[in-house]
């Protein structure tokens, strides 16, 4: 059995972010460190947010601001922007058919990145960082095992259809679509695995992975081959008459007795 | 592709031309297809390894799920040729059942673990499908899409700023 284990929430931009320490964490150490986590995520959106009109990013897409004169984060999330839709090879791009660059969609996890060496300060030998799809961990909780994630069943419904543990990968980032009953036969192509109801991408660093993981949504198949290359593990999931058809890549780090329960 | 003959597996997944590993320099070739894919925006993977020869004594057998070039395929499992390179050992097998390649067992990758293969880089751009079940595992964290996109949420946001919620 795993030891117990403390979780702490915070939110920000809208959406729960929870961190997961072993019991031996002090509440003092938590108390201290986490609003301070959760005030960097909330500047990140005050920067970021779309929403909110006078935002440094609203201000740039209206052309009000150049990026000099935003915050360096900027340019840096914008460059992350660039590197990723190069790696992808055009799937992942944040720029909007208006011209306007939305990078939302690596905000949250280069975020979450970028509070990480604040969790130093709890003394913590592990941790579990995750919101919504998207984890990162380091160590392990304790004897028992390493850090095991499950990968939540894309017809919704709380369940999981599959588990991972980290430690050769320090990250996960699982991707979906709202309706995961769209795009389920294309008779024209007489197939359908190019539209995936979710796609999770496992590797050593969590922004990658997001990025990864929004472009095989985009891109279908060939990206999911593609990611590969970068040494990425995936496991794509498509429903089909009620079932979850699955592909993954050799490398996946599924849990060992996963399947077998 | 001169030498290298067609598998057709899972039905209509990943095309093999050849066995081996595409990563693996002095290797034979490990090629994916992507029959009738059409990528929405027109993505192409980052160029693959080059292929180098096939050697002509590999033991393909052909199968496909078109029914007039499956004729030869036999039924029966396929075990390829150890290729060796720097990170080890590298050797595939193939499960073929009525004509069509049913499975690829990576029965050593590099490490000693088969399935802890591409940890150094020497990932095998190849997807293993499968059907999966939903089960209760004793998992730490639940790694689901929201089903909203960040978009979304920053406009319920709004939504409930402006209702003064």
């Amino acid at each position: 059995m795993r030891k117990p284990l403390k979780r702490r929430t915070v939110t920000a931009m809208a959406m729960d972010f929870t961190l997961d320490v072993p019991e031996s964490v002090s509440d003092s150490a938590l108390d201290t460190v986490m609003p301070y986590i959760e005030s960097d995520l909330q500047w990140a959106d005050a920067i970021f947010s779309l929403y909110q009109p006078d935002s440094q990013l609203s201000r740039l897409g209206r052309g009000e601001a150049s990026i000099g004169e935003c915050v360096p984060a900027v340019a840096e999330v914008l460059d992350l922007c660039e590197k990723y839709r190069e790696e992808t090879s055009g799937a992942f791009d944040a720029r909007r058919p208006d011209g306007v660059i939305d990078p939302t969609g690596i905000v949250k996890t280069w975020a979450m990145e970028r509070v990480r060496w604040r969790f130093q300060l709890l003394g913590a030998s592990a941790w579990l960082w995750g919101c919504a799809g998207d984890v990162t961990a380091q160590g392990r909780p304790d004897a028992v095992g390493p850090w095991r994630v499950g990968i939540a069943d894309p017809r919704a419904g709380g369940a999981t259809v599959d588990a991972v543990e980290l430690g050769a990968v320090e990250a996960i980032a699982t991707s979906g679509t709202a309706h995961s009953g769209e795009h389920i036969w294309d008779p024209r192509k007489g197939r359908a695995d190019t539209h995936f109801a979710q796609a999770s991408v496992a590797g050593s660093d969590l922004v990658q992975c997001d990025a990864w993981a929004t472009a095989i949504m985009a891109g279908g198949r060939k990206v999911a081959l593609a990611a590969q290359a970068e040494g990425l593990h995936v496991l794509t999931c498509a429903v089909r008459e009620g079932k979850v058809f699955a592909e993954r890549s050799p490398g996946w780090p599924r849990m060992q007795n996963a399947g077998r329960e | 592709m001169r030498t290298s003959r067609k598998l057709m597996v899972g039905g209509a997944s990943v095309v093999i031309l050849g066995a081996g590993f595409a990563a693996a320099p002095e290797a034979a070739v490990l090629e994916l297809a992507d029959p009738g894919a059409d990528s929405p925006s027109g993505v192409t993977p980052p160029p693959a390894p080059t292929p180098t020869a096939v050697p002509d004594e590999m033991p393909v057998p052909e199968a496909s799920t078109t029914p007039d070039v499956s004729a030869g395929a036999t039924d029966g499992t396929y075990p390829g040729p150890v290729v060796s390179n720097i990170r080890g050992d590298y050797q595939l097998q193939i499960v073929v059942a009525d004509g069509v390649v049913t499975d690829v067992e990576f029965l050593a990758a590099g490490t000693e673990a088969a399935e802890s293969v591409s940890i150094n880089a020497m990932a095998l751009p190849v997807l293993r499908e499968e059907i999966l079940e939903a089960q209760d595992w004793d998992v730490d964290y639940v790694s689901g899409a929201s089903f909203t996109s960040p978009a979304m949420v920053e406009s319920a946001h709004g939504a409930f700023d402006d209702a003064g919620l």
